[in-house]
């Protein structure tokens, strides 16, 4: 029974949602030199699909392709950043708590037992409603509280990792705990921990889409929830402008599907894998 | 053991839902009686003592468990009304259009994907995508399309609201769509799930000796691995009947329906501060409930966490 | 007509990592009421025989040649054809007993499934069966239990139990002793030789324990990389072994002095060309290395080396 620390095989399985994924990052990362216009400038209202703005412009004259090439911007550092908090605090608790066992354990375990019970959504909706918050509010938020699922499998993986022959060894030779930790133990964690992020990455974008669709979010950051949830709430879905909601609704469906297949892979080659050892 | 966890669990939300008004920035007593209230100033002081606000915050914190053991939830002043018999009464709404597609996403969902795992062939992957494609769809874009497809272009269905002759046949047409799109959703989730579960429990011993037994195909499927597999599945749809008032709350925002979301939806909106923390109080001792349901019924399933 | 003849049978497994060939080449037959002990090291192969009998092999293994058994070509049948085989005409015995039954079903519901499926009768009655069994067994009242709520031996015993419930004509037990001690060896065994005799079945003992073999085989086949090395009856392999892997083997036992065999175990991937235990042996000669050795026939007993031509 070996479990090598060993890269994902890069099988092409991998590649389309890879692509998807990458796209849209570079779409943020180059925002102001892709975008055809400023996505604030005033040009005339309403109009449909035509060259010079190929998705037409919204109720304040917003060329509506700039919009949805900015929003990537907020949409995905939304995501991005509230998995990297979440999964930072719920390894730091997971991977204590299954290391050093005992009461450690048992308070950590208690607090992480506590917050699974909260309702999550909702009170990020009740929270954000007394707000009024920023996207880097709504990322704290999300990512203060979406941390314990991962906690848990974080705890019960490295409860297998530390009775590993290689950490018993690296105790007895004398490595102090955070050493061994960083070096023998989250190693062979990573790959529990990879596929859960895709994952928080992929319902933090959700949450947000949702969060501003609700008009929770701040409207002066047009991400791809709220380009939607104006043209909702400013009849672009009443006249049938398609142009304006369906675009944004791709890219948050897009992305989404992209995370989320390649999470499903990187869990499946798991478990192949294990069969095999 | 986990009696003290479910009563602790309750004790540090419900005392989280105190806290929130009153550490947000802002009056608290705006935070608490809703922002679009306005009110003389005599009447704000004889409120203010009413609620006990004056009163240094260990008193009050008294006297919201107080209320609670009370069932008072409060007073809406947007709504002229107390909260609980508001709350009440759009409860039996969302539970009409909650319930069946939980019930419903359960069976489907597990069945298919009981099947997609055990056995993978053209048709599985394709149900597969499709499956994964609603799983990533945000709940409300999905529903935004359908109405405006099956509703706005086509004229199958309403528009909005739950009904509006009231006969049997008027409200099923209503919540017809609705009830589909939340059945989909909740199947794909299950779907997902119980798939992946099946592929890890495909791996295990007992397996192959079912097979070993002399066991078929499906027989193994069903009479071994259906069961082991479904057990993440229990937990999952218990929270789900816990999330059931919050649940459709997309859903009717997009159908207008005037359910216990599209309640939570207008607190929002007019800032009503009390209906929101009455439904998150509701919706929190709800979630709770699941999770000792759900505690219950796994206990029952596996005789490895009764044995404990 | 032997109850089960193995002909030319290999075995592949497709790997991320390449071909596993896993057996290869195996002919090996099975009279009625005998038992045949297979030997080897651990990852030669053994047990993928055993596995490949019963059609039990994952679905990245490819098989070849053809399994006999009792006049049929078991890799012809239909599944659902097989699947009637299984349990009642074929059983097997699995190493890991605690993990080949169902956690969340009773002992007593899992020992009677093959009465169930195999004969049709009531529940009740195979329940009423099952417990008979279990009481005989010295299990009064676990069958009301969960696996793990008995020990490893409670379970290996209730696995016995169901695997030979139908008196199956053919037993295969993979590697029935493997992390028992010392005492608990012999009664596995016992209760083994007891449900063989009973139900006046053949045996297929799978282990990588020498004196296991010795004490309960009639005849013995020595595997080595997917290959019968050597193959003839117990006492003569085991008492004056002619291929220098057997001798090497028998050397490594506890009670000759623990002498581990030079060389590590070759990658099944790709085998070392010609005798796959050149690399290892002592008696290598040229020959060896270039040449793969036939499979000797020489009075009741069978060799797979250049020097017992």
């Amino acid at each position: 029974m070996s479990c090598n620390i060993s890269a994902p095989k890069r099988s092409p399985r991998y590649i389309p949602g890879a692509l998807i994924f990458l796209t849209f990052l570079l779409m943020a990362v180059l925002a102001p030199y892709i975008a055809p216009h400023d996505p604030w400038k005033r040009y005339e209202p309403y109009l449909g699909p035509s060259w010079i703005h190929p998705l037409g412009t919204n109720d304040m004259g917003n060329d509506i392709l700039s919009e949805i090439i900015f929003g990537s911007r907020v949409s995905l550092s939304v995501g991005l950043g509230s998995a990297i908090i979440s999964t930072l605090i719920g390894t730091i608790i997971g991977a204590s708590a299954g290391y050093f066992r005992g009461w450690v354990d048992d308070m950590l375990m208690g607090i992480t037992d506590i917050f699974l019970m909260i309702p999550q959504i909702p009170l990020v909706i009740v929270v954000a409603a007394f707000l009024k918050p920023s996207p880097i509010m709504i990322t704290l938020i999300m990512g203060l509280l979406w941390w314990p699922s991962l906690a848990r499998i974080v705890r019960s993986r490295v409860l297998q990792v530390r009775e590993m022959a290689f950490v018993g060894a690296a105790r007895v030779i004398g490595f102090s705990d955070r050493h061994i930790i960083l070096t023998d133990v989250l190693p062979n964690t990573i790959h529990v921990i990879m596929p859960k992020f895709m994952l928080t990455v992929a319902s933090a974008m959700i949450a947000e889409a949702s969060l501003s669709f609700l008009g929770l979010g701040d409207p002066n950051a047009k991400s791809w929830g709220m380009i939607i949830n104006f043209a909702f709430s400013r009849g672009g879905f009443l006249n049938g402008y398609w142009w304006w909601y369906m675009p944004p609704g791709i890219c948050i469906t897009l992305s989404v599907l992209s995370l989320v297949s390649m999470s499903l892979l990187l869990e499946r080659d798991q478990v192949s894998e294990h069969v095999t050892s | 053991m986990n009696l003290a966890r479910y009563v602790i669990s309750l004790f540090v939300i419900l005392s989280l839902n105190f806290a929130i008004p009153r550490a947000m920035p802002g009056d608290t007593m705006t935070n608490l009686l809703g922002e679009d209230v306005i009110l003389d100033d005599t009447l704000v002081q004889e409120i203010r003592r009413e609620m006990g606000l004056d009163l240094p915050l260990r008193e009050q914190y008294l006297m919201y468990w107080k209320d609670i053991m009370h069932l008072n939830l409060g007073y809406s002043y947007h709504f002229h009304s107390p909260v609980l018999p508001l709350v009440l009464e759009r409860m039996k709404w969302t539970l009409l259009i909650s319930a069946p597609p939980l019930i419903v996403g359960a069976v489907l969902g597990t069945l298919l994907g009981a099947l997609a795992g055990w056995r993978e062939s053209m048709r599985s992957r394709l149900q597969t995508l499709i499956f994964l494609i609603i799983y990533s769809t945000p709940p409300y874009f999905l529903a935004l399309m359908s109405l405006y497809i099956f509703g706005f272009q086509l004229g199958w269905v309403p528009m909005k609201g739950f009904y509006t002759t009231g006969s049997a046949g008027n409200i099923i047409h209503h919540i017809i769509l609705p009830v589909v799109l939340m059945s989909l959703f909740s199947a794909s989730r299950n779907y997902m799930i119980m798939r992946g579960s099946v592929i890890q429990e495909r791996q295990m011993l007992y397996v192959l000796y079912a097979r070993a037994k002399g066991l078929y195909d499906s027989q193994i499927l069903f009479r071994h691995v259906f069961r082991n597999a479904a057990l993440p599945i229990i937990t999952l749809v218990a929270l789900d009947f816990g999330f059931i008032f919050s649940g459709a709350l997309f859903i009717e925002m997009v159908f207008s329906m005037r359910g216990m979301g599209n309640l939570i939806y207008s607190a929002l909106l007019y800032r009503d501060y009390p209906v929101l923390q009455g439904s998150f109080l509701v919706i929190t001792l709800m979630v709770i409930t699941a999770n000792v349901v759900a505690d219950v019924i796994y206990g029952i399933l596996d005789p490895r966490v009764r044995g404990r | 007509m032997s109850l089960l003849e193995l002909r030319s049978l290999s075995v592949t497994f497709s790997t991320p990592s390449g071909f596993v060939k896993a057996a290869s080449d195996v002919a090996m037959s099975l009279e009625e009421h005998e038992t045949l002990a297979i030997v080897g090291e651990t990852g030669c192969g053994k047990s993928v025989i055993a596995n490949a009998i019963m059609r039990l092999l994952p679905e990245n293994a490819s098989i070849t040649g053809s399994v006999i058994y009792r006049g049929m070509d078991l890799l012809k049948l239909s599944e659902r054809e097989m699947a009637r085989i299984r349990g009642r005409e074929i059983s097997i015995i699995f190493q890991n007993p605690s993990a080949a039954f169902n956690p969340v079903h009773r002992i007593l519901d899992q020992i009677s499934e093959p009465l169930l499926i195999h004969l049709g009768i009531s529940k009740h009655s195979a329940i009423d069966e099952a417990e008979g069994i279990l009481c005989a067994l010295g299990l009064n009242g676990a069958g009301r239990l969960y696996p793990f709520q008995l020990s490893g031996g409670m379970n290996q015993r209730a696995m016995i139990a169901c695997s030979s419930i139908l008196r199956p004509r053919l037993l295969i037990a993979d590697e029935p002793t493997k992390g028992l001690d010392h005492g608990m060896v012999n009664a596995a065994l016992e209760l083994i030789r007891s449900v063989r005799d009973e139900s006046g079945a053949s045996l297929i003992l799978i282990t990588h324990d020498l004196d296991v073999a010795l004490s309960s085989s009639d005849r013995i086949a020595v595997m080595y990389c997917g290959e019968i090395v050597e193959m003839g009856k117990t006492e003569d392999v085991l008492g004056d072994p002619a291929h220098p892997y057997t001798e090497a083997l028998r050397e490594s036992m506890p009670d000759r002095g623990f002498r581990p065999i030079p060389g590590n175990t070759p990658s099944m991937v790709s085998p070392p060309a010609g005798c796959r235990f050149h690399p290892r042996c002592a008696f290598k000669m040229n020959i060896c290395s270039r040449e793969r050795p036939p499979l000797n026939n020489s009075c009741e007993r069978s060799v797979r080396c250049w020097r017992c031509i």
